[in-house]
């Protein structure tokens, strides 16, 4: 049991010398412990300190003395990791065993340990210290350990086991139709892991929804109740599926349906000659969708001026605020002119005339 | 009688010139410089510890839960070392406060304890060899098993009431807090006192010069060392029928990493040139040390640790001066702490290099009884009074028993204001042979110095301007390149000293 037993014979051979100095022998003597050197002939609670001391004999000589630790009086306990995940992390549930006055308890102390998830185990100290390597049930939920020794307890520990979520199976559920600019929300069935542990609310998820073009969004989501949510704008019409990914996890494809972009009505329009050069501002707008919101910024829309079956010019622009705007090459001596407006949101025609008033036509 | 008094009043007015100008130099020199409470810079900075790591880490006996790594073993190691280091500093300061930011829990207070034992208590670990035998799986808590070689004493005022020097064996656990690792338990598990065991090299005659390049002594030694002046300034010294040099390495030029990778190729370099000219060396170590505070123990038993093992390699190197004139630090540091620092730095040095003689340039042959049976050769510096000169040597031989003893200074300027006052190239010359003379029976004798300087260093000379002047003449060479009347003097005596040790031997 002791910590001492097999080094005392050697450490009394080898302690036969140490520096002795030389002229008047002190009338004083010390000790030496692992603090340094105290005066050996006061009483002192140093006396109590567990380990090797050195002690001056008066007579020129060294002493050696060994001072035992007494029994377990105070368990500390170290438990990690805190938060584990389920079926793959371990834990130490570390134990340092002191006695009355501070000292490692002597060699081959026994410690229980209590974990609630793992079986029970008995370890003996060594330099104070007794520690359990275990593997706690891969049940998430948050548990408690404990360990005792004689009659003296630990302090309990919490420990958390977290699902897997590198295992957890993603199961989406169908998502409706879409309609461009609106907001949709996305849910998946609820989530398990392989041990049947639900995976825990607010854990991240992304939502990726992908286009025919091989663009894709990546929309960021929430485990709420153990389902995954996500809740966005659509701002594509050519989207064609969803996913989901948790972690390193992803679901499968969900097919989803876009309905076509559809303007509230016919945009109006203004034209008007600019000065000192031979062309016109036309502006177009406000375009305003079915459900009553305007067209995003960045709306594309290709123009194509025509008269009598003639191209005069082609012209790329995009929304800004609602409201498109051109500068095209147009005099009034080159009217009539038809203008073909064409986007996602379909087309129409604006029809420019001298004199007259302008005409949209779908 | 008319001639003789306006020359008696002549050379009573250039002896009052004298004096007052040596008067008006030191109070030109108390005047610049109200730092010389300090005599070195480094004294003042009690706490200024290095941010080396001094422990040696050892694989583990058994698998560790948890892989102790590289990045690992820097910071605890340097956990460790500053433990001690601040442990040291409270024991000596009194003030425990910074014990906290190294200790924790039972650690902590049993520290608290030792230190409110009283200041005369000194306890500091050299060096550390540690093994980790726990290592908690989350980081948090570290056990280590080390041998940690351990010097402690005890203080009385003047003298050294009680020294160990032990390398213990302890087992200390360290909890990795929320700033950093602290010692938590600490206890001593065994004990083994270092013992001193003297060398049995055999230790050769020598006549030798103390040596530093004209125009870069002490502080610029080192960073302007170039071959070309060594082997010309070694060929000088060969010249003059010296078989030796002893030179000197600064504490501050040999203890960190960076100044030690910098010096220790030009010390090789040193040492191969000296042999080329067939010259012993006399390292001197820890020059222009500052205090002997503990909490730089470690740092020079460091240095020893790098310089030593290339000393023993070389086969030229006579025996090592561990410390040049310590004795002069006994005033302002204690003669206990001086004494404990030798005794321990000896020791340690014996460990490293076993093989290697040791002695101590004491500048007085007063102070050559202290640690005698500690050394290999006992040396001391001749410039008292060279009237005793042959008594202070044979008091130091009687006290040296069979061992060789070394003057391994002596030296007069020839500094001269005024006709010879208070030197001059010739009284060099006499005053050197006197000494000489008066030398009889030792196993060595050190001529200070090669070259006169220019320009003394301030920081080992200090500032007085007539100290400065005096230094600057003691050599036997003069600024110009030429040999001074006092060569020829120490010449003649080395040739005759060596061949008559060579007929001795023979």
């Amino acid at each position: 049991m002791t910590r001492y037993s097999d080094l005392v014979q050697s450490l009394f051979a080898a302690l036969g010398v140490v520096a002795c100095l030389n002229g008047p022998a002190s009338a004083e003597s010390f000790a030496t412990d692992a603090f340094g050197v105290f005066s050996a002939s006061t009483e002192t609670p140093r006396n109590t300190w567990s380990g090797v001391q050195t002690v001056e004999d008066g007579k020129g000589g060294i002493q050696t003395r060994i001072v035992e630790p007494g029994p377990v009086e105070q368990l500390h306990a170290v438990n990690g990791s805190k938060s584990m995940v389920a079926g793959r992390q371990s834990a130490e549930f570390l134990v340092i065993a002191l006695d009355a006055w501070g000292n490692a308890v002597a060699d081959g102390t026994k410690v229980d340990f209590r974990i609630e998830t793992a079986p029970d185990a008995t370890f003996q100290t060594t330099w104070g210290i007794a520690s359990y390597l275990y593997k706690p049930d891969p049940k998430s939920g948050l548990y408690r350990a404990g360990a005792r020794s004689g009659n003296r307890q630990s302090a309990r520990t919490e420990y958390r086991v977290n699902p897997d979520t590198d295992s957890a199976t993603i199961p989406p559920l169908p998502i409706g139709a879409l309609s461009v600019d609106g907001v949709a929300l996305a849910k998946s069935a609820s989530m398990q892991d392989a041990y049947g542990n639900q995976i825990l609310d607010g854990t991240t998820m992304m939502l990726v929804v992908s286009a025919t073009g091989g663009t894709y969004d990546l929309i960021p989501a929430l485990v709420m109740q153990g389902k995954g949510i996500a809740r966005f704008q659509t701002v594509t019409s050519d989207a064609a599926s969803v996913h989901w990914e948790l972690a390193a996890v992803r679901s499968t494809e969900v097919p989803v349906l876009v309905e076509p972009l559809v303007l509230e009505d016919v945009p109006e329009f203004q034209a008007q000659a600019v000065d000192g050069i031979a062309a016109t501002n036309l502006m177009l707008g406000p375009f305003l969708t079915s459900t009553g919101y305007f067209l995003n910024d960045g709306t594309e829309m290709d123009l194509v001026v025509w008269r009598e079956n003639q191209v005069l010019s082609r012209h790329r622009g995009w929304t800004v605020d609602g409201l498109a705007r051109f500068v095209l090459p147009l005099t009034e001596q080159d009217l009539p002119v038809t203008i073909t407006v064409s986007g996602r949101f379909g087309s129409f025609d604006v029809t420019l005339e001298r004199n007259a008033p302008d005409e949209v036509t779908r | 009688m008319k001639l003789r008094l306006p020359v008696g009043l002549a050379a009573l007015a250039l002896v009052a010139l004298s004096v007052f100008l040596w008067f008006a130099s030191q109070l030109y020199a108390v005047a610049s410089s109200r730092e010389v409470t300090y005599r070195y810079l480094s004294e003042a900075l009690v706490f200024d510890t290095s941010s080396d790591s001094f422990v040696d880490w050892r694989e583990p006996v058994r698998p560790l839960v948890r892989d102790f790594r590289k990045p690992e073993e820097k910071v605890v190691g340097l956990a460790l070392t500053e433990a001690w280091q601040s442990f040291s500093a409270a024991l000596e300061s009194g003030d425990d406060r910074s014990l906290s930011d190294r200790f924790s829990g039972v650690a902590l207070n049993r520290a608290r304890q030792a230190v409110a034992s009283g200041q005369d208590v000194h306890m500091t670990v050299l060096e550390t060899r540690a093994r980790p035998s726990v290592f908690h799986w989350d980081g948090s808590v570290l056990q280590v098993d080390a041998d940690a070689l351990t010097a402690r004493f005890v203080t009385n005022g003047e003298s050294l009431e009680f020294y160990d020097l032990s390398t213990d064996r302890v087992i200390t656990t360290l909890i990795n807090g929320s700033a950093s690792w602290k010692v938590s338990l600490h206890e001593r598990i065994g004990t083994e006192p270092v013992e001193t065991v003297l060398t049995q090299r055999e230790i050769p005659t020598l006549a030798g010069i103390n040596y530093y390049p004209a125009e870069t002594p002490w502080t610029l030694f080192w960073p302007n060392l170039d071959s070309a002046t060594l082997d010309a300034d070694f060929a000088r010294v060969a010249g003059l029928g010296a078989n030796s040099v002893r030179v000197f390495l600064q504490r501050n030029a040999f203890v960190s990493e960076e100044r030690l990778a910098e010096n220790m190729p030009k010390l090789r370099m040193l040492l191969q040139i000296a042999e080329r000219h067939g010259l012993w060396v006399v390292p001197t170590l820890f020059d222009m040390r500052g205090g002997y505070q503990t909490i730089y123990w470690a740092e020079d038993h460091h240095s020893l640790k790098t310089v030593l093992p290339v000393l023993a390699e070389a086969s030229n190197v006579a025996f090592v001066d561990l410390k040049n004139e310590p004795d002069l630090d006994f005033a302002h540091h204690g003669k206990g702490q001086v004494e404990a620092w030798a005794r321990s730095m000896l020791a340690a040095s014996r460990r490293i290099a076993p093989d290697l003689a040791f002695t101590i340039g004491w500048s007085k042959a007063d102070a050559a009884e202290l640690l005698a049976d500690q050394l290999d050769v006992i040396s001391y510096h001749a410039y008292a009074d060279v009237d005793g000169s042959q008594d202070r040597l044979d008091s130091v031989l009687a006290i040296a028993e069979q061992k060789p003893v070394h003057v391994t200074e002596i030296g007069s300027s020839s500094f001269e204001v005024v006709a010879g006052l208070p030197g001059s190239p010739k009284g060099q010359a006499r005053a050197l042979q006197k000494r000489l003379d008066g030398l009889k029976g030792a196993s060595g004798i050190f001529v200070w110095t090669l070259h006169d300087f220019p320009e003394p260093d301030k920081a080992a000379i200090g500032s007085s301007p007539w100290r400065l002047s005096l230094q600057s003449r003691f050599g036997l060479v003069d600024a110009a390149g030429q040999d001074k009347p006092a060569a020829d003097t120490v010449r003649r005596y080395f040739n005759d000293f060596l061949e008559t040790q060579d007929d001795r031997k023979d």
